[in-house]
């Protein structure tokens, strides 16, 4: 799965930390989710699109 | 909730790594201290009992109901061990730790699975001496040692 944290994160000059604190998260598990090692569950995902105002959609795009 | 409120400067004036900060706000994490906490009182226990349940297994031939109590008492620990695991996986707010968890307990469980398996075949054909299952849990645990470590390597050389 493709997704554009990284992107949202530099568009708010937000670090991987700064993210992951406002998620409650590690900062490994935002790197995780950037770099596609690993997907977030759908509870996380939520969270990421609800923290940024927009849709999982528009967050996390299928690779197909 | 996983407390933040850290600078660089956080793992001394040396080495003030990101990785050294991470490492730290883990240890912070309320859930990755209650699971070291109760796994340490758990292992404590574990390793003052070990001796004297072998002593008795190897040297008394006719144990004494105490004795029958501690032999049986030993084996519960492998149970401890799953119900710390369990309460850590449920109190753990971070998913992908979690995730990191159950890939090294899974690893681990396939290779001891297989481990025993192979020997036990072996076993039967009179190729090799026999293992006393006594020490599958033992071993076990330090193959999840050995995948934890190595994924937790993996995980800091995906960062740099």
């Amino acid at each position: 799965m493709n997704n554009r944290l990284r992107v949202l994160r530099a568009e708010r000059e937000w670090s991987q930390a700064d993210l992951a604190d406002r998620l409650e998260v590690s900062r490994q598990s935002v790197n995780a989710i950037e770099t596609g090692k690993y997907d977030p569950s759908l509870p996380l995902a939520f969270r990421i699109a609800r923290l940024f105002e927009t849709s999982i959609e528009a967050i996390f795009t299928d690779e197909l | 909730m996983m407390e933040r409120t850290h600078t660089m400067t956080d793992c001394g004036s040396n080495n003030s790594t990101q990785g050294c900060i991470d490492a730290r706000l883990r240890f912070k994490n309320p859930a990755v201290r209650r699971y070291l906490l109760r796994l340490i009182i758990a292992s404590a226990i574990y390793s003052v009992a070990f001796f004297p349940t072998k002593y008795i297994l190897n040297h008394i031939h006719h144990p004494s109901h105490w004795n029958h109590f501690m032999t049986f008492w030993l084996p519960t620990f492998p149970i401890a061990f799953i119900v710390i695991t369990g309460l850590y996986l449920r109190e753990e707010s971070d998913e992908y730790w979690g995730t990191l968890l159950q890939r090294a307990m899974l690893c681990s469980i396939g290779v001891t699975l297989a481990f025993s398996s192979v020997w036990g075949a072996l076993e039967i054909q009179g190729h090799i001496r026999h293992f006393p299952l006594f020490w599958l849990f033992d071993m076990f645990v330090a193959i999840y040692a050995v995948f934890s470590t190595i994924f937790q390597i993996q995980n800091r050389m995906r960062d740099e």
